[in-house]
């Protein structure tokens, strides 16, 4: 197979997903080492990203490969669907990224942090699948615990939790206390 | 006419003191708390004259706010009060909670800016339900809390069963104290040991033990212990 075929094939590939594309899962599909699949995954990325006609990108997200609408190009799309568009609120954002960066941790651990009752914003971000039960604390009334999916990662774009910024910065701040 | 007001804008009291110093442009680590402290209450004022409802977390940071304010007018004391060191500064436990909140703050901020798929950026919206070739469910999507969901609505589906139970008393306090009283009147000391049979219940001990103090507080016995570990004796006071 030359690398044109290949590109072709492994584009295809990726755009039939419903979920990003592992490398691993490509490189099995075609059966190629994993190497090999990344040097024509990043052909991909870069014949999508050199070439300003495209309207899609290879976005790597939840250790996986996705094409999606520019960002530029999103009044477009609104305008194609009519589901609502997502929106997070301020409190929603502000518990995403304590889950984010503190998990896992209770519902009174997030509470602690902003000083305030989170209950019914917590529950819609259950329900948004943004974030999941990841199960009990050991210690009196066993609360549950609280964590991010996959789908966290797919909605912001990152590749996985090292990916959140400045995520030394906090560790520095609260490691010498 | 009643109008309804909802101010968006504080996310609560962490939220509303840090807008606080940051529009006096002081430093977290150095807040001139005098200041800061008639601020806040001020905002609350406002609040309450928009005939909002002030959150329980917003009085509760007022409070720790005044306490601060009146341990800077006191003179210090030094590490005398012990107690007071182990409750610990309530001004460096808030300039923590100060500077946890701003993180992560600042972190929603940065999150919020991302390209956000479904806002900003969208997929092929693939779904390979309908292939039918193999009839397995797809689990993955269900999680505990989908569980729970569906576990409550069942439950309150549910009819309630109205049962009660009826437990017979087998010995009230009433009538212990009544029993302890006519052993009393026949012996003037008496054993606390002595009201037990050989191999009494844990209903028993627990309804004698509840007769003996009741019996004690209405004055009507008092309790000797001669020698430490010795018999506890009873005795009648009237």
């Amino acid at each position: 197979m030359d690398i044109t075929e290949l590109t072709a094939i492994v584009e295809a590939l990726i755009f039939s997903s419903e979920k990003p594309l592992k490398i691993a899962q490509i490189a099995e599909l075609i059966d190629l080492p994993v190497g090999r699949t990344a040097e024509v995954v990043d052909r991909i990325r870069r014949n999508f990203e050199e070439c300003p006609s495209h309207g899609l990108f290879l976005a790597e997200v939840a250790d996986g490969f996705q094409f999606r609408t520019r960002p530029a190009l999103a009044f477009w799309i609104k305008k194609l669907q009519k589901a609502k568009p997502l929106r997070l609120s301020t409190a929603a954002l502000e518990i995403l990224a304590i889950i984010a960066y503190r998990q896992p941790l209770t519902r009174a651990s997030v509470e602690q942090i902003r000083g305030v009752d989170c209950g019914g914003t917590l529950k819609n971000l259950l329900e948004k699948k943004l974030i999941r039960i990841a199960g009990k604390k050991e210690g009196p009334g066993r609360p549950l615990l609280y964590a991010t999916t996959d789908s966290f990662l797919e909605v912001f774009g990152l590749r996985n939790l090292e990916e959140l910024p400045d995520l030394k910065q906090i560790d520095q701040l609260f490691s010498d206390k | 006419m009643v109008f309804q007001v909802r101010l968006d804008n504080f996310e609560g009291p962490l939220d509303l003191l840090l807008h606080l110093i940051k529009k006096n442009k002081m430093d977290i680590c150095s807040i001139a708390i005098s200041k800061v402290t008639d601020e806040y209450l001020a905002a609350i004022d406002k609040m309450k004259h928009l005939n909002l409802e002030i959150a329980g977390e917003f009085l509760v940071m007022a409070a720790t706010l005044i306490h601060m304010k009146s341990r800077m007018l006191l003179p210090e004391i030094p590490a005398a009060d012990e107690e007071e060191d182990e409750a610990g500064d309530p001004g460096e436990d808030l300039v923590m909670r100060l500077k946890e909140y701003e993180f992560f703050k600042q972190a929603a901020e940065t999150l919020g800016s991302c390209s956000l798929l479904g806002r900003d950026l969208f997929v092929n919206p693939v779904k390979h339900t309908e292939n039918g070739e193999d009839d397995e469910l797809d689990f993955s999507e269900v999680g505990l809390f989908e569980l729970m969901k569906v576990c409550r609505e069942l439950w309150g589906k549910c009819e309630e069963e109205s049962c009660h139970q009826v437990e017979v008393e087998t010995l009230s306090v009433a009538q212990r104290i009544e029993e302890i009283c006519l052993l009393i009147a026949l012996q003037e000391v008496l054993e606390v040991r002595q009201l037990f049979p050989d191999r009494p219940s844990q209903y028993q001990i627990i309804v004698t033990f509840l007769a003996v103090l009741e019996l004690v507080r209405v004055r009507h016995i008092s309790l000797v212990q001669k020698v430490q570990f010795g018999p506890i004796e009873i005795t009648r006071l009237m």
